[in-house]
């Protein structure tokens, strides 16, 4: 119980670790854009730049504060498990199998995003609710009969109700 | 007589029923919004008659606020921006097994808040029109930053990581053509930020994405309890309990209908910090405290009759919607504004009659349609999970038929996943996007019309007291605690006192 909270304490301290260097570096790379802004128009008014130049200042700070603050609980946590005498620090990362499910269907997702004005709403999103389906559904449950059943009613479905009732438009497959 | 008319009248009650229905539709999936359903049904209306026409549109705009409860509880995932603070405690509570219990409270709290802002609607509008006219750029700026305090009361854990999520908020809502000088700001050269980040992708991106990636992993998996339908109906212990959130909510929540410019979410996140604050059990909120639920739902639909106010009294809409709704009034040949009282009354009492038949079916609607929204929750997730993903690039497209909004939908969820993964809280950033921009603007519109003096800011009533409001939530908490050590050293004896 507590290696398993241990693993995930530093799991979630890698992960604000890893914001909030991005951060830091994006404040930093903003502050130069606002920088370049054009300044008030007369004296004592703001201009387009000053609440940015605020915010992003802010941002910059705020996110050192958590940078510093992650990398020495690391850290110390590192010392405390090498001192109890363990090879190596609580394992913090997600089972192999989790991680290749979430960066499996993230991937998908942006081919999806990618492809769908392209071939059409229909065909993909008909393909991308199978797949995933049988992609997430567990080997001794998985039913490719009934992922293309999921497959045809999602997609028949959204279609029927965002261009059918409601006439919004969605991509069709565009054969030029 | 005109009421009992307006009653009896069956085909004017039908469209009713098909506005609330659509509406609760249009707010229940992400990506489609109140807004839009108005917008979309407005000239579905143009064959009606002007009474039956606003009574159809109506019930879209109360069903589209109501219905984003739905999914903000049962899936974490809120179907309207007003509906972001319900997730709060909604989604919670859900994970407990009192998925039933959430929605049931999110409809009588939606109930009791419309109702209460159409009987102001009904009984002192034009009073109530007056303190619309008195908001200017500083009292705008004043109230978003009063709003903004609220990230303390929703950061959850780490009040640093809530002040870096709400940054980031209003990071957000800088990209774009800046308001007043027109310059571009952080477009990067790219055509399509030039109209900023759209609120809807990254609500979903923000809200949906994390959520969804979250439920494939072993600690989502597990959340899957029982729900117990008994508890529906809310008992009557807890309508007490709950009577002065609900009240102060509805309150909340039409003052802030009544002032133009802002909407549902700004109502749902103050009245869920009131709600917080006045607690005797503050610290149950963000862990399934229904009564989050309630104080976000009374205010969000407490702003449809507030809204309605200027629109009608001085033709000035109150949020998005009602600017629609002025559309679609037009449409039909009538004028907002003083005249529509004396030179339309009949066409009044039928908006007013309408709201509140819209609010009764929108009520009955969700109560009979809990026991199967509920069975969601019993969806699997390898099911689930591809048609959430799907509405998700589907309602991000939707809103401006922009595929660029899709890729910004899905690069700002991944973020918020590592994001969430890291602790951060997502709240926070709907917040900065949403009082980020009226925050800025007004503060630099204010500084214009007093050139350059700060002191506008201290002259000015309504400001002053969002600005001591804001200080006094900024800062309470710490001089309490200053101030608890301090009694509790002084009435701790000393050593030498105890001998």
């Amino acid at each position: 119980m507590e290696t398993s909270e241990r693993a995930r304490d530093r799991k979630r301290m890698v992960y604000q670790v890893v914001v909030s260097g991005f951060l830091v570096l994006a404040g930093i790379y903003l502050i130069g854009v606002a920088r370049a802004l054009p300044g008030p128009s007369f004296p004592g008014a703001l201009g387009p730049k000053a609440l940015p130049l605020g915010a992003f200042s802010i941002l910059v700070i705020a996110n050192l504060w958590l940078l510093g603050t992650g990398l020495a609980w690391l850290a110390r946590e590192r010392r405390e498990a090498m001192g109890a005498g363990e090879s190596k620090p609580a394992p913090g990362r997600a089972s192999q199998p989790e991680w290749l499910k979430i960066g499996g269907v993230l991937a998908s997702l942006f081919v999806y995003a990618w492809i769908w004005h392209r071939a059409g709403f229909l065909v993909t999103s008909f393909l991308f609710v199978t797949g995933i389906s049988a992609f997430l559904t567990p080997d001794e449950k998985r039913s490719w009969l009934r992922s293309i059943l999921l497959g045809l009613m999602v997609t028949g479905a959204i279609y029927g109700l965002f261009y059918g009732l409601l006439q919004l438009p969605l991509p069709y497959w565009d054969w030029r | 007589m005109i009421v009992v008319d307006l009653l009896t009248n069956l085909p004017l009650l039908g469209y009713v029923l098909l506005g609330t229905t659509m509406g609760l539709i249009f707010g229940s999936l992400p990506g489609l919004t109140a807004t839009m359903g108005v917008a979309l049904l407005v000239p579905v209306t143009f064959s009606l008659d002007a009474t039956a026409a606003l009574g159809m549109l109506l019930g879209v705009y109360v069903g589209g606020i109501a219905g984003g409860a739905v999914s903000a509880i049962l899936l974490n995932i809120p179907g309207t921006p007003s509906s972001v603070v319900t997730t709060l405690d909604g989604f919670p509570m859900a994970q407990k097994g009192q998925g039933a219990k959430a929605l049931g409270w999110a409809v009588t709290a939606s109930f009791v808040g419309g109702f209460l802002s159409w009987a102001v609607l009904v009984c002192v509008a034009p009073q109530l029109a007056r303190f619309a006219l008195s908001f200017g750029p500083p009292e705008y700026a004043g109230l978003a930053l009063f709003g903004l305090t609220i990230i303390a009361s929703i950061s959850g854990k780490s009040l640093l990581k809530g002040i870096v999520a709400g940054l980031i908020g209003i990071a957000l809502s800088f990209v774009g053509v800046d308001g007043i000088t027109g310059d571009l700001r952080f477009t990067f050269g790219e055509v399509n930020l030039m109209s900023g980040i759209a609120i809807m992708p990254a609500l979903i991106g923000f809200f949906a994405i994390p959520e969804i990636l979250q439920s494939l992993t072993a600690a989502g998996r597990v959340l899957r309890p029982e729900i117990n339908l008994k508890e529906l109906f809310p008992s009557l212990r807890e309508l007490k309990a709950a009577l002065g959130n609900l009240v102060r909510s509805s309150i909340i929540g039409t003052l802030v209908g009544i002032v133009p410019a802002t909407g549902g979410n700004v109502a749902s996140f103050l009245a869920y910090d009131q709600a917080r604050r006045t607690s005797k059990d503050p610290e149950s909120f963000g862990k399934g405290n229904y009564q989050g639920v309630v104080a976000s739902e009374a205010a969000n639909n407490g702003v449809t009759g507030g809204a309605l106010i200027p629109l009608l009294t001085l033709g000035i809409p109150g949020d998005s919607v009602t600017a629609v709704l002025l559309g679609g009034l037009m449409i039909h040949g009538l004028q907002p504004g003083p005249n529509l009282f004396t030179e339309n009354a009949n066409i009044v009492y039928g908006i007013f009659v309408t709201l509140l038949v819209a609010n009764i079916f929108m009520a009955a609607i969700q109560f009979v349609g809990i026991r199967g929204f509920v069975q969601i929750l019993r969806v699997p997730t390898h099911y689930l999970a591809p048609v959430l993903l799907t509405l998700a690039i589907v309602g991000s497209y939707a809103l401006n038929n922009s595929v660029y909004d899709v890729w910004v939908m899905l690069f700002l969820g991944t973020f918020g996943y590592i994001m969430t993964l890291g602790g951060f809280p997502m709240a926070p950033i709907v917040l900065g996007l949403v009082l980020g921009p009226i925050l800025e603007s007004e503060l630099r519109r204010s500084l214009i019309m007093s050139a350059g003096d700060w002191s506008i800011f201290v002259t000015r009533p309504i400001t002053v007291v969002f600005l001591i409001l804001s200080v006094a939530v900024a800062a309470g908490p710490t001089v309490m605690r200053w101030l608890r050590q301090a009694r509790s050293a002084r009435s701790t004896p000393t050593r030498g006192e105890s001998l």
